[in-house]
């Protein structure tokens, strides 16, 4: 399997609310900075993740999660015009 | 929908700790004429995709003082002209708040919590039964955790409460009243802030004040003065009406509590599912003005410009989103309720509200294993023009 092949994590600090969903569901992978800002902890994440990280894409509140490798979105019509 | 007779709003609840069965078929129409509890005109949006994204749509504004259909004709609840409510300035305040509730101190929190909840918990065992869970448990402790969080004196907390209340009346009171407390309320809040200036605390308020001091273009003065308004009330009805109404609904279901008390691991999931479940709450608290015409999901409803909008709570029973709604499933996953709303409104104490939910929940099914609601469900008393629509008294024995 090459690197392309693997999940990507990445997350926009800008739009990030401090929701905290993230960290609560996948804390080896999402942590926060002193101001509660989203930090990703592990960009390449093991694929046995899969599912959740797709929770914590799903479920952050302002689509502030990118995860390349993951497929779209099932919600994607919901998300942020 | 018939666009000559908008639906009373909030909708009417069921008799029992259950979700009234017509709230799966709201979702039939993509948004619902309404009539406020003022009287005024308002869109109720009903599907949950269309809520979730509309949530994070700037083209909602949250400024609605003086243009938006008011919810009471006494109350304006949170509207406050100097205040702007939409970006930019509402981040940059947002972010001076956050800091303090990012998953690590709320998890620093956690001990606190703990205390105050096995305080509260000897009282009422000491104490008659049956006991009323809202009195006895649901208000006092997030009253005592924001007040801890905040800074509050342990001593202000009968006055605090009594001025919140009245503030948060919709239409029980009559309107100077509500005014009155609204003035008190401000000004006692005045009294705490300057305390605070004159003697810094290890608490949210005196970081507030630093920040502001540092750097008023982040807070002004009357800024923070909101901010705190905001987080003390939020923090306490939201989560007592919760922590309350989410027990008794869980109680009414006797099989379900047994099988949570059976597996106590399921608390997190159980608390996410009770929130969904949302039954003391409306949809008032979403208030927002279509400053353009909006179009919805279907590809053919739009939001006039002008609209005052309500993006609904009961989009929580949306079929579309959640399998068998009406069924309160412990175990439910991908449960991406919209309790505590969206985009950058995104409620600030929802990581709070959830630990506190958590540890009561728990704590309670530990110490009272026979924990039972001493009337039947049915006879629980919703409040008569409340912001909020938790029951009021919630006798239980054990």
């Amino acid at each position: 399997m090459t690197a392309v092949d693997g999940l990507r994590v990445s997350a926009d600090r800008e739009s990030c609310v401090t929701s905290s969903l993230c960290v609560y569901r996948l804390p080896q992978v999402f942590d926060q900075d002193a101001e509660g800002r989203v930090l990703v902890l592990d960009e390449r994440p093991p694929d046995g993740l899969r599912r959740e990280l797709r929770r914590a894409r799903r479920g952050c509140p302002t689509r502030s999660i990118r995860v390349d490798g993951l497929g779209p979105d099932a919600d994607e019509d919901g998300g942020a015009p | 929908m018939s666009a000559s007779c908008p639906v009373g709003y909030p909708l009417p609840w069921a008799p029992a700790p259950d979700i009234p069965k017509s709230w799966t078929t709201l979702t039939e129409q993509p948004l619902l004429e309404i009539a406020l509890p003022s009287g005024e005109p308002a869109l109720l949006v009903t599907r949950y995709k269309d809520v979730r994204r509309l949530f994070a749509d700037e083209r909602l504004s949250r400024n609605t003082f003086g243009r938006a259909s008011r919810v009471s004709a006494s109350n304006d609840l949170f509207g406050d002209p100097n205040i702007d409510n939409d970006p930019p300035q509402y981040l940059t305040e947002r972010s001076v708040v956050m800091r303090a509730f990012s998953a690590r101190r709320i998890e620093a929190l956690r001990e606190v919590v703990k205390v105050i909840v096995a305080e509260l918990l000897d009282a009422m065992e000491a104490g008659p039964q049956p006991a009323e869970l809202m009195e006895a448990f649901a208000y006092p402790l997030p009253i005592l955790v924001i007040c801890h969080m905040l800074g509050v004196p342990p001593q202000d907390r009968p006055k605090f409460r009594r001025l919140i209340d009245g503030f948060l009346s919709v239409s029980k009171l009559p309107e100077d009243e509500v005014d009155q407390c609204r003035r008190q309320y401000w000004d006692y809040l005045t009294e705490l802030i300057d305390s605070k200036r004159a003697e810094p605390g290890d608490d949210l308020i005196s970081d507030m004040i630093e920040i502001s001091r540092e750097d008023p273009a982040k807070l002004t003065a009357y800024q923070l003065q909101h901010w705190v308004k905001t987080l003390l009330i939020a923090g306490y009805v939201t989560t007592a009406s919760q922590l309350g109404t989410g027990m008794a609904v869980l109680l009414h279901r006797p099989e379900v509590t047994a099988e949570l008390k059976a597996d106590l691991s399921l608390v997190p999931s159980a608390v996410e599912e009770l929130l969904r479940y949302q039954m003391m709450g409306t949809s008032l608290g979403t208030l927002r003005y279509a400053v353009e015409d909006i179009e919805l999901l279907d590809g053919s409803t739009v939001i006039p410009k002008g609209s005052t909008v309500l993006l609904s709570q009961e989009s929580n029973m949306d079929p579309e989103e959640f399998a068998d709604p009406l069924t309160l499933d412990i175990r439910r996953t991908d449960n991406h309720h919209l309790t505590f709303g969206a985009g950058i409104h995104f409620c600030a104490g929802a990581a709070l509200a959830r630990m506190e939910l958590q540890e009561a929940t728990e704590a309670l099914l530990r110490r009272f294993p026979g924990l039972r609601l001493a009337v039947p469900g049915e006879e629980l008393r919703r409040p008569v023009g409340g912001f909020l629509a938790g029951y009021t008294e919630i006798p239980v024995s054990w």
